[in-house]
């Protein structure tokens, strides 16, 4: 027992030294505030670092450290040449795309035209299983003119080409062909401003600057990204400067952080549109469509942006968002009008109104428990009395695809190269696997204007589409997604995207 | 005793069986992990398409002959979030979950057997009183909000200890105390009454007529008794802590496989979720495998097998 004893003295002894050893100041690594890395801090990780098989936000961040393609989108939204130098469509399915001259790729490898279609056939290619092979189906071949210019033709008129050929990110063709892509997705190589160091599953993401970046070398020298799932502790990393910037910053944070010395708060529109589906194929009240408009009117849009996105947020007409191609700034959305509400759910049979019940899956997007439960009391207030049910990411998923969710479901759709053309086709679609509508007249006005490669004409029939998706409701629209970032002051000239893409060029650091 | 082990060897593998059945039925009822896969553009073909490139069309019992023929190799598929072989995701990350169990468990040790000691001792004072209280403490406070104090004591207001993350020794303050508290707790208790159960026996009243010291009568004779029942809890801990910890690697965004696996069922990745339920499960198996052996260096009166 004496040596028991012993033993418990000499652990406790050890694990005291061991504490008194390892508290030392964090901050402390003897390097000067501009060299010390950028931390990015996100709530999940990427999934892969393989350009052609990258999907969703968290990972597509990271890719484009790493890559470019054919043009970019600025941070307000506006699609622009980045790989190409210029572009110009020469008829309805062609389009020609003139290659800068002076890219190479972190290999060396210089950037062609070659390459440019060894990319789209890799997506193509149905042995390598693409995700993202869907987002590019239109496209029906490259056609290699010189060593930098690429005809690219499509299988249908698709004005919309620049704008998806955005997330079209270049691999290099000979190092991914000699490499293999399980080999190449461990280590990758693109034309971007920073190179892959090294992945720590689970904790960090490790890049360097590309000193010989066509556009000049990057400013900060060091990118880490890092995942810390829980919002607490996303905010306490932040607040210790365990990281510079941060995402999904909780809209009931936003007061506390902006007071904060060291850091505040920016925040811009994303081309996130939050609304909530309606099941309107399996009858009852939301087949009708004033039912529908009687719920848009019932909503107070603006007061939910306001108290439970503390602003974070703008209340929208439709799903037509203001960056869009095709807005038409004159539609306003719909008033905050109980009374109309009730009038017109009298009109449609439901003077006493009915019940119904509304899925939300808690965390999806910042406050929407606090929306979903702001919307069922705003719509009680006319008639409707809703049940909200919290559900679970993967299992709403299933429902609305098997079309089995409840009929009032929280929804978003928004993404890197998203416009209207997709978030309407998605979301209203008549067969659409997310859909729960059915209008092939709204289906043939979302196509001509989607295929019109006159401005003035697309414009018209944009504006068209918009009235008749006021018209028609659909949906229960609700605003855009307004981004809030975390950001500590040593960060200068980093701005929030709408692509919801969070890229360390052009920032520095003091 | 070899056959003893033997025997236990083999109800491990029937255990193991067992628990893939259970896991890969459950997974596979409980939702399509392609269409979690795709961008919502992709079209009704394409998703059909990888549906059957990944097997996921065939009746169940195939694909579960399929999965346990993988599995007996080593080979539990790729991770269809991360396109790499899941085996190897699990084990790059149970090295951490490892150390936090480890140290997790000497922490509850340290704190709890001494703690649970003094509270029998001292039985009805003050001081046992604080220790009992705080045990329970100790069982009540949830594991996230312990975490998030820490860390708001620690990081945010004192700045000493870094809030997330793995790499130094700071690292491993928090995240251990937060495994660790319940498991301490839990000793502290279960060693007090065990202890005072022993305390009351009669080959202890036969010590003490004997003349002996008490500390003799205490250390020597009954806390070995008494620790028994901690042992096996011990056991269970260790165990518990290797597959459970999520809420505290969560937290601290500590890399270990509890993050690894609850990530992977919110995204149906079947194959992550099997690889590292299996290890854990493997894994919380041979600990309990050795704590039994343990019990025979403890009490000799325990023999196996005769």
């Amino acid at each position: 027992m004496r040596l028991n004893r012993r033993l418990t003295t000499l652990l406790v002894a050890v694990l005291l030294v061991t504490v008194v050893a390892g508290c030392s100041k964090p901050a402390e690594t003897g390097k000067s505030e501009d060299t010390k890395p950028l931390v990015i801090a996100m709530s999940k990780e990427a999934a892969t670092l393989d350009m052609h098989q990258g999907v969703g936000t968290y990972t597509a961040s990271v890719l484009f450290h790493l890559y470019d393609a054919l043009t970019w989108r600025t941070p307000e939204g506006n699609v622009e040449p980045k790989l190409a130098e210029s572009y110009k469509a020469l008829d309805d399915t062609t389009w020609e795309f003139k290659l800068r001259k002076d890219v190479k790729f972190h290999n060396g490898e210089p950037f062609t035209a070659e390459a440019v279609k060894y990319n789209v056939e890799r997506i193509q290619n149905p042995e390598y299983k693409s995700r993202l092979a869907g987002d590019f189906a239109m496209i029906e071949r490259v056609d290699v003119i010189d060593e930098n210019t690429v005809h690219i033709v499509t299988k249908r008129p698709y004005p919309g080409l620049p704008l998806r050929l955005t997330y079209l990110g270049m691999v290099p063709p000979k190092y991914t062909a000699e490499v293999g892509d399980a080999e190449f997705a461990e280590k990758p190589v693109g034309t971007g401003p920073y190179k892959f160091v090294e992945w720590v599953h689970g904790e960090k993401i490790v890049l360097e600057a590309n000193e010989d970046y066509f556009l000049g070398a990057p400013k900060i020298k060091q990118v880490i990204f890092k995942t810390i799932p829980e919002d607490g502790t996303r905010m306490v990393a932040l607040e210790t400067g365990e990281a510079d910037i941060i995402t999904q910053v909780p809209p009931s944070e936003l007061k506390r952080l902006e007071s904060k010395e060291g850091l505040s708060v920016v925040s811009g529109p994303t081309t996130r549109a939050i609304f909530v589906g309606l099941d309107t194929l399996k009858g009852g009240p939301l087949a009708k469509k004033e039912v529908r408009q009687a719920l848009n009117y019932a909503v107070n849009r603006e007061q939910i942006v306001d108290t439970i996105l503390q602003g974070l947020g703008k209340p929208v007409a439709n799903l037509v968002l203001p960056q869009f191609d095709g807005y038409a700034e004159d539609i306003a959305p719909y008033p905050y009008d109980p009374e109309k509400a009730k009038e017109l759910l009298a009109a449609a049979g439901y003077p006493d109104g009915f019940s119904t019940s509304l899925a939300v899956v808690p965390g999806s997007v910042e406050g929407v428990k606090e929306v979903a439960e702001a919307i069922a009391a705003d719509l009680g207030q006319v008639g409707v009395k809703v049940e909200v049910k919290t559900m679970e990411a993967a299992r709403q998923l299933q429902l609305e695809l098997e079309h089995k969710t409840d009929p009032m479901f929280m929804s978003g759709l928004g993404g890197p190269y998203a416009d209207a053309e997709l978030l309407i086709r998605i979301s209203t679609g008549t067969g659409q696997r997310y859909s729960n509508y059915s209008n092939p007249e709204l289906d043939a006005l979302v196509e001509k204007a989607a295929s019109c490669m006159d401005d003035a004409q697309r414009d018209e029939l944009w504006r068209e589409v918009q009235l008749k998706l006021m018209d028609e409701a659909p949906l229960l629209y609700l605003y855009q997604r307004y981004a809030g970032y975390g950001v500590r002051d040593r960060v200068k000239g980093w701005q929030p995207r709408l692509d919801e893409l969070v890229l360390s060029y052009g920032a520095s650091l003091e | 005793m070899k056959r003893y082990i033997l025997s236990r060897l083999i109800q491990l593998v029937f255990v193991l069986l067992g628990i893939s059945v259970v896991v890969f039925f459950i997974l596979h009822l409980s939702g399509d992990p392609v269409l979690l896969m795709v961008s919502p553009e992709a079209s009704a073909e394409q998703i059909e398409q990888l549906r059957e490139q990944m097997g996921f069309n065939d009746p169940l019992i195939v694909q579960y002959l399929r999965f346990l023929g993988g599995a007996v190799r080593g080979d539990f598929g790729e991770s269809l979030k991360y396109s790499k072989p899941a085996l190897k995701l699990v084990l790059q990350r149970l090295p951490a979950t490892l150390i936090l169990a480890l140290l997790g468990t000497i922490f509850s040790v340290i704190i709890g057997i001494p703690a649970g000691v003094l509270s029998a001792t001292h039985r009805e004072t003050p001081l046992d009183f604080i220790v009992r209280t705080v045990a329970l403490l100790g069982q009540a406070v949830p594991a996230f909000w312990l975490g998030l104090m820490l860390m708001l004591l620690f990081s945010v207001q004192l700045g000493w200890l870094p809030p997330f993350g793995r790499g130094t020794v700071a690292h491993l303050v928090m995240p251990v105390i937060t495994a660790g508290s319940f498991s301490a707790a839990a000793i502290a208790r279960l060693t007090r009454s065990s202890l005072l159960e022993v305390m009351g026996a009669d080959f202890v009243r036969t010590a003490r007529a004997k003349g002996l010291a008490e500390r003799i009568v205490l250390y020597k004779h009954s806390l070995r008794n008494a620790l028994l029942p901690v042992v096996t809890m011990l056991g269970m801990e260790i165990g518990s802590l290797i597959g459970g910890a999520v809420i505290t690697e969560t937290v601290f965004s500590w890399p270990g496989i509890g993050s690894l696996i609850v990530e992977a069922i919110y995204a149906r990745d079947y194959p992550l979720v099997q690889a590292g339920v299996f290890v854990a499960a493997s894994l919380f198996v041979v600990i309990t495998l050795l704590v039994d052996l343990a019990y025979t260096l403890l009490d000799p009166r325990v023999h196996y097998g005769n």
